[in-house]
């Protein structure tokens, strides 16, 4: 026969008490590492949200809408006829704050008197194109190009350099319009880019969008709508919702995530990541020697008040379940107090980021791109998983003590002092 | 005397001293193990961004960097690299490199062709390590060439197929040459992915209508954090030979790649971010464990009071026995993190966490390491931690009175 | 005495402790013992002669090296380690000279432990525990402190309260005077003897409390593990109905 759980519970619970200082320690112990796990987790997971917003932000954004096939044959060939208005009612059918941008992509020879070079050529619409990507504000000389601009371009500092020309030189782009035109145009330099990144600086002509669309022949036709989301991470989603039919039917479009077309980013994060589970694994393990420790000498303590209740008659599993009683309770105390905290070092830390130095961050301005602070993420992640991690973590340290309780006889306690 | 008795208290209750010795082991293993993770995961994102792009230390022909044109060559390289040989610490190799086009029966692309010595040590290796397909070139010039998995794909060849590669050499003549395929490599850079190919340097000096000159020199350093050193030695190696260093630019990384620089300086703040975090992991467990022992004592040092000893006494002895555990378990952990390190010195491949990984060829790759600072910052800052953890309890145990710590229980 | 008459039986029981190493003690040796029903007996002898080990046999606290030990019909050897606690929650009161009581309870929760323990209902346990209690002399605002907000006596009659309201076979008592002045002694034991009578109920005593063993009426002496010598006195063949 066997007592009821509620007195286990309520036996339990005032031995917690009990020993105020003892569980004091043991459950601020438990809380705290759950607020360093949460706290870790938090700013990792914040980190990389900057790396992934900084990858697909500064060019390519969070999603494209290209006509399918483009992916494979990057011509004007595969372009589309889109009206802005139309895809505002697309995109007004996703949740709020999901910002988009039209490009027209294409490739040409770039002449300035001395030298020629092939370039990539876009043109996009100024004002959009500030609320989705960065590169635009990466200006390291002269001035940006303003919408009604049609005869202005930005060049990308090493193409300049490359073409011995500066800010208000004049180049020629000589391409192939939409159905094989020669296309041809002289273009004023209002301004120079520079990314930082050569690949990106050595191989980049922006001009307006209108004056793109004149130059290839190509009148209300795109090759890209990029867009911005309010939640990266959704990007793969938010595609598949527009291809299962949001997209207009009229033309053969797809859209894709940064997931599908930045598989570099995609290594990069899921390396990063397992670089994280890594050392929470270590910090892991402290946690658990931790709680075995605080649990072991508990259960010591206690050896002859455990043989009183064997020599009244409790059945060993009754102690166990006594024993595992307690430590529950503990854990759950523990973990709801360092959830709560860990949720406050979040926000403090949110509300006063860790600053990068200011020469840094002065030199990340120049790339269109800021990093200004170490920052904390509140995904759910953030906090379920080292949640779960600490208490599988304390299963097992709860283990040798538990067993070492039932075993325990009634002799060996009478015998401990 | 009291020597012997905090040696003997560490043995007279050994469940105790051992659940205090492995909290100092355990904080020590994983603040040095995490360390090394977070060290190895910097060094990796550097090498990567390094490895096929001009080392550590670049050096070229002056202006080489802002303008990277065949014209633009060191003519007399034998020199620079007698200079280098001797140099401790660093591993060169000289690279010739040409802007062109190849070109498949389905269509052409531009590339950029790099010619290296197959029979230098460093960047050819990284080369040899990211080939998934045929073999490394050989140490002679037969008309091979190593292209990515990417580029085969885009220009639909195989290994040992025929390719075409063209380009402008240093008088702004069209060379052109055939090439069988000798091999596919994938570094997951796509940078290098995208438009590298590789042939044997002496090849690569017919496209660039080269005799002897190079394009450049890439120096790869033992001690990444010493580059500006380097850099000085380089220098001072290459002005004794008597080789006129103005002609010349010597670069580190960070001041080719400004970018990458940039974004390192954010992930070395990013470390010192997680540093702290692992070290207050290790300051909680250690504090907690021994304030846990300690009010467990409260009565023994009552009897030992009530016997005579002195608080002063007590005070050395709580000391010479804090100083006792976290030996054995400083020994202890920083046994486990050496074995840790050492077990993974060939490389901790990370793919074999993710699939997807795979594709990412030795980026994958990390080599733990322990960094000098972090070993010495884990050391003097437990010690100081348990120091401060017994603190407490050793002022209280000068004051309490008898008579309270007698009837603690 | 008949066999039927007998609540525990010890034959040829020896207990050796530390077998294996150099030192080998002999706790029991060769023990053979009956207790009758209601007796009131005392085992007494010096620190170190085994008293607490037979006590412990009984109990199934402790399990013999060699020998047989029945209580109340069961014999203890072939009971699993389940079974054991069940007998000891049916059949055995335990009293033991101090740490009797699990400190977060309060007296009626301590002295009703057992009875919960074996199910009974709760109105039940509480008349139980509260007649006894009053019996014993306990106030109702005694009855709700913690064990470390009562006297020394009142500690150990809760136990023995603990003990009876379970309605065991045998109380086992190791000193349970030791902690006590005389006076208050004493006045445990009166009760104890008294409780006895009224219920019939076994009492086995370990001490070396002279007081205890003159009220015993059952006297055992132990020396190094054997029994000395085992008297029973006049008045309890004449009080034992």
């Amino acid at each position: 026969m066997e007592a009821p759980m509620a007195f286990y519970l309520r036996l339990a619970w005032r031995n917690l008490w009990r020993n105020r200082r003892r569980t004091l320690i043991s459950v601020s112990g438990i809380a705290l590492s759950l607020v360093i796990v949460i706290t870790f987790s938090g700013v990792v997971h914040g980190t990389l949200n900057e790396v992934i917003t900084l990858g697909t932000r500064q060019f390519t954004g969070d999603l494209q809408v290209t006509a399918k096939g483009y992916e494979d044959d990057p011509t004007l060939a595969n372009s589309f006829s889109a009206d802005v208005a139309d895809w505002e009612a697309v995109f007004g059918e996703l949740p709020g704050g999901t910002v988009f941008t039209p490009r027209l992509t294409s490739f040409g020879l770039i002449s300035s008197d001395d030298a020629s070079a092939g370039s990539m050529v876009v043109g996009v619409d100024i004002n959009r194109e500030a609320e989705v990507t960065h590169f635009l504000s990466a200006l390291q000389e002269g001035e940006s190009l303003s919408a009604g601009d049609p005869g202005g371009v930005l060049v990308g500092r090493l193409l300049a350099r490359n073409l011995e020309v500066g800010v208000g030189d004049t180049l020629a782009v000589l391409s192939q319009g939409y159905r094989g035109e020669m296309a041809a145009e002289l273009y004023s330099i209002r301004g120079l880019l520079s990314t930082g990144q050569a690949e990106v600086d050595r191989n980049l002509v922006v001009m307006t969008l209108p004056a793109a669309q004149e130059l290839f022949f190509m009148e209300g036709r795109l090759t890209h709508i990029i867009a911005r989301l309010p939640d990266v991470h959704r990007a793969t989603d938010v595609a598949d919702r527009l291809n299962a039919g949001l997209l207009p039917a009229d033309a053969d479009l797809e859209a894709q995530g940064w997931q599908t077309f930045m598989q570099e980013l995609v290594q990069m994060v899921d390396l990063s990541t397992i670089r994280n589970y890594i050392i929470m694994a270590f910090i892991l393990v402290l946690v658990g020697f931790e709680i075995f420790n605080t649990t072991m000498m508990s259960v010591l303590e206690r050896t002859r008040e455990f043989g009183l209740l064997q020599s009244l008659g409790m059945r060993p599993g009754a102690l166990g379940s006594l024993v595992a009683t307690e430590w529950f309770l503990k854990l759950t105390m523990a973990l709801s107090l360092g959830l709560v905290l860990g949720a406050g070092v979040l926000g403090i830390m949110h509300q006063y980021p860790i600053p990068i130095g200011g020469e840094l961050a002065e030199a990340m301005h120049g790339y269109g791109f800021m990093i200004e602070a170490i920052t904390v993420s509140f995904r759910p992640i953030v906090f379920w998983l080292p949640l779960a991690a600490i208490a599988v973590i304390a299963l097992p340290a709860l283990l040798y003590p538990l067993i070492r309780t039932v075993r325990q006889t009634p002799m060996d306690a009478l015998r401990a002092t | 005397m009291i020597t012997r008795i905090a040696w003997r208290n560490i043995w007279r209750n050994k469940r105790r001293s051992w659940v205090l010795i492995t909290a100092v082991a355990a904080g020590f293993f994983a603040f040095l193990g995490g360390m090394s993770i977070v060290t190895s995961f910097e060094d990796q994102m550097l090498d990567n961004a390094v490895r096929f792009d001009g080392g550590h230390v670049q050096i070229a022909a002056d202006g080489y960097h802002e303008n990277p044109n065949v014209r633009r060559a060191i003519d007399d390289p034998a020199p620079i690299a007698a200079a280098l040989q001797g140099l401790p610490g660093i591993a060169h190799e000289s690279l010739v490199q040409v802007d062109g086009m190849a070109t498949s029966a389905r269509r052409s692309l531009g590339v950029m062709i790099t010619g290296v010595d197959p029979e230098a040590p460093v960047g050819t290796a990284h080369l040899r390590q990211s080939l998934v397909e045929g073999e490394m070139l050989s140490g002679t010039a037969e008309g091979r060439v190593l292209i990515s998995t990417k580029l085969a794909d885009q220009l639909s060849l195989e290994v040992g197929q025929r390719l075409v590669l063209m380009a402008a050499d240093r008088t702004n003549e069209i060379q052109s040459a055939a090439f069988r395929i000798g091999g596919l490599f994938r570094t997951g850079q796509s940078a290098v992915d995208d438009r590298r190919v590789f042939v044997h340097h002496d090849d690569a000096r017919q496209l660039a209508a080269y005799d002897t000159e190079v394009t450049s020199f890439a120096i790869f350093v033992d001690d990444e954090d010493a580059l500006d050193a380097a850099v000085a030695s380089i220098t001072a190696a290459l002005e004794e030979a008597g080789i006129a260093t103005a002609n010349l630019e010597i670069l580190t990384w960070q001041q080719r790649m400004g970018f990458l620089s940039a974004m390192y300086e954010v992930i070395d703040v990013f470390s010192l971010v997680l540093l702290i975090i692992l070290f207050t992991a290790v300051a909680l467990s250690l504090v907690n464990s021994f304030l846990m022992v300690i009010f467990e004592r409260m009565r023994e040092l009552g009897v030992m009071m009530a016997n005579g000893v002195r608080p002063g006494q007590i005070k050395r002895m709580l000391y010479l026995e804090a100083s006792f555990i976290v030996s054995i378990g400083l020994v202890i952990g920083g046994a486990l993190s050496v074995g840790l390190v050492a077990y993974f010195s060939g490389g901790m491949d990370l793919a074999m966490f993710a699939e997807g990984l795979g594709d990412f060829g030795v980026g994958s790759v990390l080599y733990p390491r322990i960094d000098m600072s972090d070993l010495v910052l884990g050391l003097i800052g437990i010690v100081v931690l348990v120091f401060l953890a017994i603190l407490y309890p050793a002022l209280k145990a000068s004051r309490f009175e008898i008579v309270d710590a007698l009837r603690h229980t | 005495m008949t066999a039927s008459e007998a609540i525990v039986r010890l034959n040829g029981v020896s207990k050796i402790y530390g077998q294996d190493t150099r030192v080998p003690v002999r706790a029991l040796d060769d023990v053979t013992l009956s207790l009758k029903k209601g007796d009131f007996a005392a085992v007494a002898g010096p620190s170190g002669s085994g008293k607490s080990t037979l006590l412990n046999m009984i109990g199934g606290l402790d399990k013999p090296t060699e020998g047989r030990v029945t209580v109340a019909g069961q014999d203890l050897g072939e009971l699993s380690r389940n079974a054991l606690a069940d007998f000891r929650l049916y059949h055995i009161g335990f009293v033991f000279q101090a740490f009797n009581l699990i400190p977060v309870l309060s007296a009626v929760e301590n002295a009703e432990f057992e009875l919960l323990m074996q199910g009974v209902s709760k109105e039940e346990r509480r008349e139980r525990v509260r007649e006894e209690l009053t019996g014993m002399g306990f106030t109702e605002d005694q009855m709700h402190r913690r064990p470390d907000e009562l006297s020394g006596g009142q500690q150990q009659r809760v136990a023995i309260a603990r003990a009876l309201v379970a309605r065991p076979d045998l109380v086992l008592a190791d000193e349970p005077t030791a902690n006590l002045d005389s006076t208050t002694g004493g006045r445990l034991m009166d009760m104890m003897a008294e409780l006895n009578e009224r219920t019939g109920i076994t009492f086995l005593f370990a001490t070396h409390d002279p007081m205890v063993m003159d009220r015993a009426r059952r006297f055992i002496q132990m020396r190094d593990g054997r029994i000395e010598n085992d008297e029973v006195r006049d008045r309890t063949t004449a009080s034992h109905a």
